[in-house]
């Protein structure tokens, strides 16, 4: 297993979200975590993201990459949709160009995400994610403010960019997790 | 049509100012103690067809930008460094309240003691200068989105991309408020300076002579002076911020374009 979480407990002040939870994930398997809001699925991918700490247990990880669609889009505000991809990935401009072809924001390039709607945002949200070529993916509600037709269209173009990464999809859409072939659901709250 | 209103309303409150000067000085009927707006004027000019006019001029303006711009580095370093270790920060903070409380006049009198003429002004910008860039640099680095450098750390970026990327952009506004309002003190306090100092080839010597000499004209033309530069360092600041963002965003645009 390349990631693997055993034990792991976390509190936030009284509030238990985690409770002596195991989890692990193998090279190229993708697992989602279905349930409602505010059941712990946000703070395990802090967890495995490094962000947060648990206050037991123990998190093991090989991968080093991660990519992480956040569920605020996170976005540099004085840099351009591009620069926001090349600056914070390190991807180079072609790259960036593909990816952003590819959820159909090749015309917004040089805009500022001020300029942009929130499915835009999201858009830009995801292809940085992918753009840092991550080993594992962490996918944090990551078609919201998409509608139904653009998420299929978004998922289908990414296909190439998906494939051979191992991935955690955090949704309340179990539709979702059949598009985006998760063959693990495990059910939070 | 706006712009228009704006400008006709300025100049109409500009005017109704001198208007009352006017009417103060005929009041007063006293050249000594009340010189009238024509007579400023008129001394204006005289001045200025003379090389020592703007000799002095730019002799104030260069020293008290000296300070200023030491003031904006120091102010920003120290900032950094105690944002970093709250050892500096507890260190250098009663030196900053300190700098913040003590009468202006005390450290003109101190920085005669220690320096020579020339570097007194210098000296006295800078310290203005200092604890507001400090302060606003300092609240700015604390204010840095903590979801933006989260972000930054899932993705590995450096600490120089960090740095540039994320704490200068952010920062940027807070130290732009702080030089904004520091130029002014440093302008007004590295006068005062040259005043007491009596600073050679400085409007504060000229504006010190005007008061012993009793020559009430000068003394008002050289403060005209004096609030004229300093409003154009004010417009020609907010100028200069304005063009750096508009050649930004137009290098982005040309790029797009290109490609």
């Amino acid at each position: 297993m390349k990631l693997s979480l055993n034990h792991i407990t976390k509190s936030f002040g009284e509030k238990e979200v985690l409770r002596d939870f195991s989890f692990a994930l193998a090279e190229g398997e993708r697992v989602c975590l279905l349930g409602p809001s505010g059941g712990g699925k946000s703070t395990l991918l802090n967890i495995i993201a490094g962000l947060v700490k648990p206050d037991s247990g123990e998190l093991i990880s090989e991968w080093e990459r991660i990519g992480y669609v956040f569920q605020e889009y996170r976005l540099l505000p004085w840099l351009t949709v591009e620069e926001n991809l090349t600056a914070v990935t390190g991807c180079g401009k072609e790259q960036a160009r593909e990816l952003l072809k590819a959820v159909e924001l090749d015309g917004d390039r040089a805009a500022y995400p001020d300029s942009l709607s929130g499915g835009m945002k999201q858009r830009v949200n995801i292809v940085r994610a992918l753009a840092c070529e991550p080993e594992l993916l962490l996918l944090d509600e990551p078609f919201k403010g998409l509608d139904t037709a653009l998420r299929e269209r978004v998922i289908r173009n990414l296909d190439p960019y998906w494939q051979g990464r191992a991935l955690v999809l955090v949704t309340h859409d179990v539709d979702e997790a059949a598009m985006m072939d998760c063959t693990k659901v495990i059910s939070f709250g | 049509m706006k712009r228009f209103k704006t400008i006709a309303i300025k100049t109409a409150v500009a005017a109704l100012w001198l208007v009352l000067w006017q009417l103060v000085c005929v009041a007063v009927n006293m050249e000594l103690l009340v010189v009238s707006p024509l007579t400023v004027l008129r001394r204006l000019i005289e001045l200025g067809q003379t090389a020592d006019f703007w000799r002095f001029a730019l002799g104030s303006l260069g020293r008290i930008l000296v300070g200023f711009g030491l003031g904006c580095v120091v102010g920003t370093l120290l900032a950094v460094v105690c944002a970093a270790c709250s050892f500096s920060r507890a260190f250098f903070s009663p030196a900053i309240t300190v700098i913040k409380s003590t009468p202006v006049a005390s450290f003109i009198i101190l920085a005669l003691v220690w320096l020579t003429g020339q570097y007194v002004p210098i000296f006295i910008a800078f310290l203005m200068v200092l604890p507001v860039v400090y302060a606003n640099v300092y609240q700015g680095i604390g204010e840095v989105d903590q979801k933006l450098l989260e972000m930054a750390q899932v993705f590995g970026m450096s600490r120089r991309k960090k740095l540039t990327k994320i704490y200068m952009p952010s920062v940027m506004p807070y130290f732009m408020a702080a030089s904004r309002t520091a130029l002014g003190l440093a302008w007004k306090a590295g006068v005062a300076a040259e005043v007491i100092g009596v600073t050679k080839g400085s409007i504060g010597r000229q504006l010190y002579y005007s008061k012993i000499y009793l020559e009430t004209a000068d003394l008002f033309a050289w403060t005209a002076v004096v609030i004229v530069l300093s409003l154009l360092l004010e417009k020609l600041f907010v100028w200069a911020a304005g063009q750096l963002e508009k050649k930004k965003r137009i290098k982005n645009n040309e790029s797009a374009k290109r490609n």
